[in-house]
């Protein structure tokens, strides 16, 4: 039982480890928006 | 004019503050079941209101009717109003209610009565946006509303329930049916909000897009929701929901072509989710009022109103809209 549980949290600690190294390396698998919000306005009611 | 207003909550009260706003309105009858709201809100009404605690569907004396009653319990309200002929706003997000209601636009048309379905924030604003967003492409391919937040409890309950429901894209000439809750995609919204993770939920706006677009091949709509609603969606709602949500926004993408390209729009607005429906509402209502309707019959806000004048409309009253401009519109 005890094997399992140890054996659980270093998969899990394994994990988290790979996803700390990738996103030191800027490797995210969500893509970012580059740019903003502005107001509607005159040309853009038209 | 004399205007009667079903539902003193978050939404109704302020229609009825704003439509006493305008000139048009002489009279407004504000009728709730809830006497201890009715008196709370009578306070800050002046003397052109008329305090109603009765059911709502009880016979209403005047000439234009807005309900804005908890989602669910609006249908014999419009329904009345058609059968006698009076027009009628009404401000339901509930899937169910839009779908049902939409069953009456042939006698609508045929008695020539104007009735505006989904009056509100999202579906409503959203409508108004995508047909706005609509004008500037030589085509559109997809539809994408997105929204944030909730307004009183009665829209904080709609919400709950949503998400445990089945939800509905109009994807390729059918309607694919998929579960509330699923289908998590990040959506930015203009700021403070900004990136929320949004899923499919029981939504009106595809059935009211549909309805106004038939040609449109993809439209879909998601809801921002935690980890926490989403595992407590099938469940009653454990707390008690809130007066009055805080800030919310809408975000509605449209892909189509232009010029032989390929283009996105991103249109959106923030807001208290209440103030904004009630917003969108009023104008709704005196716009049927002085009759600056495509035409008189059943359809959502984007069918019935031209967009344009009605954005001006919108920002006359202080409601920011806004537009994305840059990449990965939809990352």
């Amino acid at each position: 039982m005890m094997r399992t549980i140890k054996g659980a949290l270093e998969s899990v600690l394994a994990a988290a480890a790979v996803a700390g190294v990738f996103r030191i390396l800027g490797i995210d698998r969500t893509k970012r928006q580059s740019g903003g919000w502005r107001r509607v306005e005159g040309p853009d009611l038209r | 004019m004399r205007v009667a207003v079903l539902g003193a909550g978050a939404v109704g009260a302020r229609i009825a503050r704003q439509l006493l706003s305008g000139t048009k309105v002489t009279q407004i009858v504000l009728r709730d079941t809830d006497a201890d709201r009715l008196a709370q809100v009578s306070k800050s009404l002046g003397e052109r209101v008329i305090i109603e605690h009765s059911p709502f569907n009880s016979q209403i004396d005047a000439e234009v009717i807005v309900v804005a009653t908890p989602s669910g319990t609006q249908m014999p309200s419009v329904i009345e109003a058609i059968e006698t002929k009076r027009p009628v706003i009404s401000t339901s997000d509930s899937l169910a209610e839009t779908v049902a209601l939409l069953k009456f636009a042939s006698q609508a048309k045929e008695n020539n009565t104007p009735v505006v379905l989904g009056a509100g924030f999202a579906p409503g604003l959203t409508c108004v946006l995508a047909a706005h967003g609509m004008s500037w492409l030589d085509t559109v391919e997809e539809i994408h509303v997105s929204k944030v937040g909730t307004g009183g409890p009665a829209c904080a309950l709609v919400h709950h329930r949503a998400l445990s429901r089945i939800s509905y894209d109009w994807r390729h000439n059918s309607w694919a049916r998929r579960p509330g809750g699923s289908g998590r995609s990040l959506c930015w919204f203009p700021e403070p909000i900004g990136p929320q993770d949004c899923y499919r939920a029981a939504l009106p706006s595809p059935v009211l897009l549909h309805h106004a677009f038939p040609e449109v091949s993809w439209i879909t709509a998601r809801v921002s929701a935690t980890l926490r609603d989403r595992l407590t969606a099938v469940l009653p709602m454990l707390s008690p929901p809130h007066s009055e949500g805080g800030l919310g926004a809408v975000r509605v993408e449209l892909h189509g072509q232009k010029n032989n390209s390929h283009e996105v729009v991103v249109l959106g607005a923030t807001e208290r989710p209440a103030v904004a429906a009630a917003t969108v509402a009023a104008l709704s209502t005196e716009y049927v009022i002085n009759e600056k309707l495509k035409f008189r019959g059943m359809a959502g806000l984007s069918e019935i109103f031209d967009p344009i004048y009605f954005l001006h409309g919108l920002e006359k009253r202080g409601l920011r809209i806004e537009i994305f401009e840059g990449d990965n519109v939809n990352a």
